[in-house]
C-alpha cells in the first residue's frame, strides 16, 4: 500500500491495526464487520437513553423494516429527529453498528434518532434499500405524534453508502412532496456510480475504501441489469450525482475526507447544491481517509464529529447549551 | 475506535503482534506526531490510561495523562503498571508509563518501550536540519527512527527504489548529470574525498553516466538497488564497486560484481538483493535453466571459450555413449551454440 505522506499521524498509526477486509468476499466481509461491531457494542452503556426496537411496514408489499429508535429518557415535548442510515457500501453493515453514534447524538443534542435497518445488496438491489429508507421517513412523518416527534424538524443523514441513500431519500421526498425534510447530513457520501472523478481514479489502494471497492459496491447495489458507468438507465435516487436539478433541497452539511475516492463526488455535489440555491456547509478534512472517523480519539476525528453535530444542531434548530 | 481497531489486548504476543506495535509507533514518527498525539494514540492502542512526564529546562516537571477515549487527566490515577525512561543521548529526559487496571498484558512492555523511543524522537531538541544533513542521516542513520524522519523530511517515500552512487574525480567536483536523478529533496554529500548521491533507480541513465565519468576522469561505483529506507545498508556496495573501477572501466555497477559483492565490508548483504544470485536461483527451477547453469560451470572451470566448447563436445560424446555421471555437464546443441555466441569479456 502507498504511504500517503499527508496522513494525520494518529490516523496513520491506526492503519497498521485495521483488519484486512475483502469487499469481494461479502460473507467474510460481513462476518469481520459484525465481529468487530460485537466487540464494540459489548460494553456500550445506554444510560439516559431509551432504545425501542420498532418495525414499520415496507413500501408496497415489501417486508417490514426494523428501526432502532433512540430518545432521551423522560422527555415530554415533541422532539426533532434524525433519520440515520448506516454505511457499508450498500452491502454490509447493520443499524446496530451505529448505536454508539446514535447514543452520542441523543445525549449531546437531546433529539431522537431513528436508525433504519434497510435491506442490503446484492440480495436486495436498488430500489429495495432506498425504498426501505424512504418508507421509514414517510412512516415517521405520518406517525409523528405517536412517536413523539416534531414533523417539521426531520433530518435525514447517513455515512458513506448511507450518505448516498440519505441524498437519494431526500431527492425522492422533494419529488413526492409528502414529507418536508428540514436538513440533510451527508457524511463522506457515496453518490456517483460513474466513478469519473480525479479522487476516484487516483485512490486505488487507500485504506477502508478505494476504487476497486467502489466498483464492486455499485455492481452489488445496481443489480444484474447494470451495465456499468455508461448505463443511461441508472436512477437519480440510486446515484444522486446523476440528478440534474438540485434545487429546492433542504439545507445541507456535507463532509469529505482528503484520501477518500468519494472526496470529489462529494465536493462536486455540494457545489452543485450551492449553485442550485441550497444552503450548504462543506467541510473537507485534511490528513483523513474514508471512515477515519472510526479512530474517534484522533484530534481530527473529534473536530469532524463536533463540526457535524454543530451543523445538525443548527439544521434542526436545537438550542445550543449555554456555556 | 473502540473495537473497530485491534487493540493491544487483542494482539497476540507473537512476532506478528510485535511488528504491528512497532509499525504503529513508526507511523506516528513518520507522520510527524507531537507529544499529545503520541499520548492519544498510545492510550487508544493500550486501551487504558497512559502518561508521560518530562523534565523542562529549569527542572520543572510536566505530566500529561490521557485515557483511551482521549480525555486528559482522567481519574482515578492508578500507579504505573509498566514504565520506561525516555533517554536522549545519555540523559534521562523523563519517562512514560501505562496504568493498566487488572492483569498486565504480554505486550505491555513492548508498548511502553516503543512509547519511550517515540517520545525521545519527538522530544529531541533540534534545529531544522538541512537537506544535506537529512541525506547524511538517511545514508548513515543512528537508528531506524532517523531513517523514517529523514525520509519524511526529504519527501521520499520509504519504498522508493533507489541506488547509492559513490564517485571520486579530480578536483572533487560533483559529476554533472542532465536530468536530476535525486529522489525527493536529497542532495549529494561529501565524505572523506568521496561524493555520495542518492539516485532514483528509474532515472539512472547508464550511457550518460559512462560519458560523464570518461569526460571528467571520474571513478563511479553504483550500489545494488534498495528501498530508500534500506539505502544505508548498501552504501558499502557502492564503495566496493567504486574500488573495482579502473581507467578502462571507470563505472562499475555492484550488480555486475555478482556474488563478489558479498565481500563488501560492513553489514551482511541479503542474498535476495544480488541479481546474479536471484537469477541463478530462478534458473535452477527449470530443466533448461539447470542446463544453462551447468554450461556456465563448464565455462568457468575451463577458463576460455574454446576450452569450454571442447569440454562440452567431449562430455556430450561421453553422455551419448551412456555415461550417466556426465549428464549434468552435458549441453544440448542449442546450448553449445548459445555459449558460442555469448560475448564473454
Amino acid at each position: 500500500m502507498s504511504q500517503f505522506p499527508t496522513l494525520d499521524p494518529e490516523l496513520a498509526a491506526s492503519i497498521t491495526m485495521l483488519p484486512e477486509g475483502d469487499f469481494s468476499d461479502l460473507p467474510a466481509a460481513r462476518t469481520t464487520l459484525n465481529d468487530m461491531v460485537d466487540t464494540m457494542l459489548a460494553d456500550l452503556s445506554f444510560d439516559g437513553v431509551l432504545l425501542q426496537e420498532l418495525t414499520i411496514p415496507g413500501l408496497g408489499g415489501d417486508p417490514d423494516i426494523a428501526v432502532r429508535f433512540f430518545t432521551p429518557d423522560n422527555v415530554q415535548e415533541p422532539l426533532p429527529v434524525l433519520l440515520w442510515i448506516h454505511g457499508g457500501g450498500f452491502a454490509v453493515g447493520t443499524a446496530a453498528s451505529c448505536d454508539p453514534y446514535c447514543l452520542d447524538i441523543v445525549r449531546e443534542l437531546g433529539i431522537a434518532v431513528a436508525s433504519v435497518d434497510y435491506r442490503l445488496a446484492p440480495e436486495t438491489p436498488f430500489p429495495g434499500p432506498l425504498d426501505d429508507c424512504y418508507a421509514a421517513l414517510t412512516h415517521i412523518h405520518a406517525h409523528a405524534a405517536e412517536w413523539g416527534i416534531d414533523p417539521a424538524r426531520i433530518a435525514v443523514g447517513g455515512q458513506s453508502a448511507g450518505g448516498g441513500l440519505a441524498a437519494g431519500t431526500v431527492l425522492k421526498a422533494r419529488d413526492e412532496g409528502l414529507v418536508p425534510v428540514a436538513f440533510q447530513l451527508l457524511e463522506i457520501p457515496e453518490l456517483d456510480d460513474r466513478l469519473h472523478t480525479v479522487s476516484m481514479a487516483e485512490f486505488i489502494d487507500t485504506p477502508l475504501w478505494n476504487r476497486p471497492n467502489a466498483i464492486l459496491s455499485w455492481r452489488y447495489y445496481l443489480g444484474e441489469s447494470y451495465t456499468g458507468p455508461a448505463d443511461p438507465s441508472v436512477s437519480l435516487y440510486a446515484a444522486p450525482s446523476r440528478a440534474t436539478d438540485l434545487s429546492a433541497l433542504p439545507p445541507t452539511y456535507l463532509c469529505t475526507m482528503e484520501l477518500d475516492p468519494l472526496r470529489d463526488e462529494g465536493i462536486d455535489y455540494a457545489l452543485r447544491l450551492l449553485q442550485a440555491g441550497v444552503s450548504v456547509e462543506l467541510h473537507s478534512f485534511s490528513g483523513t481517509f474514508h471512515g477515519s472517523g472510526l479512530v474517534a480519539t484522533a484530534e481530527v476525528s473529534r473536530r469532524a464529529a463536533a463540526e457535524s453535530r454543530n451543523a445538525l444542531r443548527r439544521g434542526l434548530r436545537v438550542p445550543s447549551p449555554v456555556l | 475506535m473502540q473495537g473497530l481497531m485491534y487493540r493491544l489486548a487483542e494482539l497476540d504476543a507473537d512476532s506478528a503482534g510485535m511488528v504491528r506495535v512497532i509499525d504503529y509507533f513508526d507511523a506516528l514518527v513518520r507522520h510527524g506526531a507531537d507529544a499529545t498525539s503520541l499520548l492519544r494514540a498510545s492510550a487508544a492502542l493500550a486501551d487504558c490510561v497512559v502518561g508521560i512526564e518530562t523534565t523542562g529546562k529549569v527542572g520543572s516537571r510536566d505530566v500529561l495523562r490521557c485515557d483511551r477515549r482521549g480525555q486528559w487527566s482522567p481519574l482515578p490515577q492508578l500507579a504505573p503498571t509498566t514504565a520506561k525512561d525516555i533517554v536522549l543521548g545519555d540523559v534521562v529526559a523523563g519517562r512514560v508509563w501505562i496504568e493498566r487496571p487488572g492483569e498486565k498484558l504480554p505486550l505491555d512492555d513492548m508498548l511502553v518501550d516503543r512509547m519511550a523511543l517515540t517520545a525521545a524522537s519527538i522530544l529531541q531538541p533540534r534545529r531544522p536540519l538541512t537537506d544535506t544533513e537529512q541525506t547524511r542521516n538517511l545514508l548513515f542513520p543512528v537508528d531506524e527512527f532517523a531513517v523514517l524522519t529523514a525520509c519524511a523530511a526529504l519527501r521520499i517515500e520509504p519504498s522508493t527504489a533507489v541506488r547509492v552512487l559513490v564517485s571520486t574525480m579530480a578536483g572533487g567536483v560533483r559529476l554533472p548529470m542532465s536530468a536530476d536523478p535525486a529522489p525527493g529533496r536529497s542532495t549529494g554529500i561529501e565524505m572523506a574525498g568521496e561524493h555520495l548521491d542518492l539516485v532514483l533507480d528509474s532515472r539512472l541513465r547508464e550511457s550518460e553516466l559512462y560519458q560523464a565519468a570518461a569526460t571528467h576522469s571520474a571513478c563511479v561505483g553504483i550500489s545494488l538497488a534498495a528501498k530508500a529506507s534500506d539505502a544505508h545498508l548498501l552504501v558499502g556496495t557502492a564503495r566496493f564497486a567504486r574500488s573495482q573501477t579502473s581507467e578502462r572501466t571507470p563505472v562499475v555497477y555492484a550488480d555486475d560484481l555478482g556474488a563478489l559483492v558479498l565481500l563488501t565490508p560492513g553489514p551482511r548483504i541479503d542474498h535476495a538483493r544480488i541479481p546474479d544470485i536471484v537469477r541463478a536461483l530462478e534458473l535452477s527451477k527449470s530443466e533448461s535453466g539447470i542446463e544453462l547453469l551447468a554450461t556456465l560451470r563448464v565455462y568457468l572451470r575451463s577458463g576460455t571459450l574454446r576450452a569450454a566448447a571442447d569440454s562440452m563436445h567431449c562430455t556430450t560424446a561421453v553422455w551419448r555413449t551412456g555415461s550417466p555421471s556426465c549428464r549434468i555437464m552435458s549441453g544440448s546443441a542449442s546450448m553449445r551454440s548459445r555459449i558460442g555466441r555469448a560475448q564473454w569479456p
